[in-house]
Formats: structure tokens, sequence, C-alpha cells
């Protein structure tokens, strides 16, 4: 492509077409990324909200504290592999991720509350892991299926 | 909105080049230098002069990073580019009878 030429109105639409297809192209691998990495990431979270109901700190602080370590290292390893393969993000879908991530974050917020209630049956634990990851988990299918 | 479609043009979107760097960037809420040269199948020398040019008008954001010890590029439109990006793409519509 020329960068100096300059085009008329029926060429300029059609080469918008044509970039923003390919952009959408390139950008359809963004978003399969960020939707794994937002499934994972809510899996992760569902997993240490419904795990703290196991190891709770009062009870096995080893435990506590290994559990959030392993938590810590496999978002910042998750984190760096999505920050090295990450080119670029189809429009709209940071807010949709901020949407999902806040809505989880949430969700563990009361899962953690919840500790001071007491311990709570294995059903109710695997409950709060679905609920906890339920919403970054839906938002990373929707990200892959768009 | 008045006067003929043909005086809205934006003369910043005239060049082929930067016309088609706006157009890519709409698609997105960003993208890295690598991703828009390939889009757009243009030298690194000439993206990142457009890009530049594109950045001094306002019409598009530039971040620097490092991926590992790797340094990396973004952009994306801001909220001004965006508008006199959507402007331009209408008046265009409207001169071609699209609109």
């Amino acid at each position: 492509m020329s960068s100096e030429e300059q085009m008329n109105a029926d060429e300029q639409l059609a080469a918008l077409n044509v970039v923003q297809q390919r952009m959408e192209r390139a950008s359809g691998y963004g978003a399969k990324l960020m939707g794994v990495y937002c499934v994972i990431l809510g899996l992760l979270i569902g997993s240490l909200a419904a795990l703290l109901q196991v190891y709770r700190p009062e009870k096995n602080f080893t435990g506590f504290i290994i559990l959030t370590a392993l938590f810590v290292i496999a978002v910042v390893a998750i984190s760096l592999a999505y920050a090295k393969l990450y080119r670029s993000l189809p429009r709209g879908f940071s807010k949709l991720y901020l949407r999902g991530f806040f809505g989880s974050m949430a969700l563990y917020m009361i899962a953690v509350a919840m500790l001071s209630a007491g311990e709570l049956g294995w059903g109710v634990t695997a409950l709060t892991w679905l609920v906890v990851a339920a919403p970054l988990c839906i938002t990373g299918i929707v990200m892959v299926r768009k | 909105m008045s006067g003929h479609a043909r005086e809205r043009l934006n003369e910043d979107f005239s060049n082929p080049v930067r016309l088609s760097l706006m157009g890519s960037l709409r698609a997105v809420d960003e993208a890295d230098f690598k991703t828009l040269k390939e889009t757009v199948g243009i030298s690194d020398s000439v993206l990142s002069r457009h890009l530049s040019a594109l950045e001094a008008a306002g019409y598009v954001r530039i971040k620097k990073g490092y991926v590992g010890k790797r340094p990396r590029t973004w952009a994306k439109l801001t909220s001004s580019g965006q508008e006199a990006f959507a402007q331009h793409v209408q008046a265009l519509k409207e001169i071609t009878g699209l609109a």
C-alpha cells in the first residue's frame, strides 16, 4: 500500500472493510486467549474460596498459607503467560472482563465472610466453588464463543 | 448535521495508512505494534511515523512496555479519535450513498 496515494470515498470504505476484516480475524485469537484466561482465573478464585472453607486459617494455618501461596503462584503464572501471548483484544472485551472479574471477586468476598459462620458441608463448599467461579467462567465462555 | 458531507471529511484520515490504522483500531480495545503492522501491511518505520502523527493529533494513545525483556508497543483509539473517525466514516457513507 502506498502511504501517499489519496483515495476517493468508495476506495476509502473498501479499504476500511478489508482492514477491519483482517483485524477481526487477528483479534479473534485475542478473544479466545482472554476467554481461556478468564475461565482459568475463575476456576482458581472459585477453588480458593472453596478450599478456604477446608483449610481455615484458625484450624490449619500451614495449609492456609500453602494454599494462598499456591494460588498467588498460579495467578502470577497464568497472568505472565497471558501477557506474553496477548496481542489484541476485540472492542468491548476489556469491560466484559472487568465485569466478570469484579463479579467473581464480590462473590469471593461473600465466601470469605461466610468463614465466620462456622464449618459448612461439602455440598455448600462445592456450591461456593461454582458460584464464585461462575461470573468469570461465563464471561470466558462468551468470549471464546464470540 | 450541516453542510455537504465532503466538508465533514477529516483531512487527517485522507492518507490511506492513517485511514487503515484508524479502521483497524476501531475494531479493537487495543492492539500491539506487530498486529497493526501485519493487519495494515506496512513496514515498522511507516507504521511508527503514522502512529506518532495520529498520537500527536490526539486520535491514538500509545503505550510502551515490556513483556519479559522484550519491549512492546500498544495502541488504542482515544475517545476523540473514535468520535472524529466515526464522523469521517459517516461522511464517507453519505458521499457514496450508503447512509
